[in-house]
């Protein structure tokens, strides 16, 4: 499994869920970015560098992008302005305290303690940037001290130019990446969707997830193109296909028993984005649609997962404030003929549900306060999701997850979100190399309940 | 078949060599050209009178006589937006 890394995050507050008492999470995150070379540097440096312009421009609170931020990226990461000539390349470096109001049942990873964990939970290098003319990246190797893994993280390379299209304006582009929704300009969709910094050091527990807020990540291979249309339709298609394992070793993203994807998979992205004066409104729809072999066993039918997501922002790029409102449905069909047949799942047919809304108020960039709600709804299965109480139930693929007596994926639960970005508008010394941003997170889960209607963590 | 553990050793060798082979492949490749995609004047609040002392013609981001190295179309040198920054003495 992926380590928790920065461009493509869990929901922590999932993992609750897994509490047999009352629960609740509190991590201090603190992230800073490395310019490797000289120079000032804000925002992701790289970009900074390569635009002379602080992070605020591009960022609400690094990550979470402004509308700027978004036309950057859509424009191929390429926008220069600066007087960096050196080559685009940064690092990241973030280290979490994670307390939990129950200790866990034994020690996250060896050498740690079963609570109040000061842990380096990433180490991350970027190619970030324009490469060459209107060709550029988004690539990120990260490292995970605590795993002791390093490898390829959701990275992306497109190239972007404009054309006229109905007398309008229109950016079009051609990208290829390593998870789903990586290539979105949007903070409501999975890849960068909020929070997202968090805890990797917290319980695990099965993270009932749709697959494409997860199922992905860096085991597949997309390529696609997008339009951007009068500054105000935005309209994507990509076609991803699986890894092959020698692939996967070579990029330490998997190995001969990781999930494959079989089919060339669809993924799709229409949104619209209207904006008066300093107000943006925007409203999309994307989806994707993938056949997977569950731990490369082939030869008995697939699981098919069709993901069909909603999703809405109002953001108010003011100054010195802005807010930030995001909504996300994502609704996944799921076939699970492989997984029946492995007795991991008990239905063919599934649903799941999940449900996310948070707001951020930044203060001149530098001052953050999120607040997020996030709800999974879907059909009861006890052998996918699990039933130490019932014999008849085993858990057979969960014997990891000991606290786990839900059969349902039910849950819901809140986060709360401080940040302090002390350099977002720039460093107060010319020629810092760093960027920081200091985090402190408090997740909790409303209610958990299983089928049985047992309440497994409460507030 | 190799153990797991044999496949992640030899993995992660093997991603750092391609990492800083790649790193240093594209670095090398690097070519600060002006980009073609620009911003549009609407997204960074641009105005065509100056706000205080600064103005376009003052602006490190300005390319005389009449555009910006970040903002699309026509640009005045007495106008404003909210990306200025200090033209370099």
């Amino acid at each position: 499994m992926n380590p928790q890394r920065f461009g493509h995050k869990r929901t922590p507050a999932f993992v609750l869920a897994a509490f047999p008492q009352g629960a609740a999470l509190l991590v201090l995150v603190a992230a800073a970015l490395l310019a490797v070379g000289g120079g000032p540097a804000q925002a992701l440096p790289a970009y900074a560098r390569q635009t002379g312009q602080p992070c605020a421009v591009c960022h609400t609170a690094f990550p979470e992008l402004t509308p700027f931020g978004r036309r950057f990226k859509i424009g191929g990461y390429t926008l220069g302005g600066g007087d960096w000539k050196g080559p685009p390349i940064a690092a990241m470096y973030i280290t979490g305290f994670t307390h939990t109001n129950a200790p866990q049942d034994a020690p996250p990873a060896p050498g740690l303690h079963t609570n109040d964990n000061l842990v380096s939970q990433q180490i991350s290098g970027f190619v970030a940037g324009q490469l060459y003319g209107n060709l550029g990246s988004f690539i990120q190797v990260t490292g995970n001290p605590v795993a002791g893994t390093v490898g390829l993280d959701a990275s992306d390379i497109r190239y972007a130019d404009t054309l006229n299209l109905f007398g309008k304006t229109t950016v079009w582009g051609i990208d290829a990446n390593n998870a789903p929704t990586q290539e979105d300009p949007w903070n409501t969709t999975p890849a960068f969707g909020w929070p997202q910094v968090s805890s990797t050091i917290a319980p695990a527990f099965a993270p009932p997830l749709t697959h494409i807020e997860n199922g992905y990540t860096t085991t597949v291979g997309g390529a696609g193109a997008y339009l951007w249309w009068n500054d105000l339709i935005y309209a994507d298609f990509t076609a991803y296909k699986g890894l092959s394992v020698p692939e996967l070793q070579a990029l330490n993203d998997g190995n001969s028993t990781t999930d494959a994807l079989t089919n060339v998979a669809p993924y799709w992205r229409l949104a619209v984005e209207p904006h008066w004066g300093s107000h943006y409104l925007m409203l999309g729809t994307f989806g994707m649609y993938g056949q997977i072999a569950p731990g490369r066993q082939y030869g008995i039918g697939t699981d098919n997962f069709l993901d069909v997501g909603f999703d809405s922002q109002y953001q108010y790029d003011g100054d010195p404030c802005s807010l930030t409102v995001k909504l996300t449905d994502i609704i996944e069909r799921q076939t699970l003929n492989a997984s029946q047949v492995l007795q991991n799942a008990s239905n063919v047919n599934n649903w799941l549900n999940s449900f996310k809304a948070n707001a951020s108020f930044v203060w001149d960039h530098t001052y953050s306060l999120g607040f997020g709600y996030f709800n999974v709804s879907g059909s009861h299965d006890c052998f996918l999701y699990g039933s130490g109480a019932n014999p008849t139930c085993s858990p057979v693929n969960f014997g990891s997850f000991n606290n786990s007596f839900v059969r349902s994926p039910n849950g819901d639960g809140l986060i709360l979100d401080l940040a302090y970005i002390p350099f977002s508008n720039g460093a107060p010394f010319p020629y810092s190399k760093w960027n920081v941003r200091l985090g402190l997170q408090f997740s909790s889960p409303i209610i958990c309940i299983s089928m049985e209607a047992q309440t497994i963590s409460t507030d | 078949m190799r153990e797991l553990g044999e496949e992640l050793k030899l993995s992660r060798r093997r991603v750092l060599i391609s990492a800083l082979g790649s790193t240093s492949a594209l670095a090398g490749m690097t070519r600060w050209t002006e980009a073609a995609v620009k911003v549009p004047q609407s997204v960074v609040h641009y105005q065509t009178a100056p706000k205080d002392n600064q103005s376009c013609g003052n602006c490190n981001q300005f390319a005389a006589p009449n555009a910006c190295k970040l903002v699309d179309g026509d640009i005045t040198p007495t106008g404003w937006c909210r990306l200025w920054t200090k033209k370099a003495a």
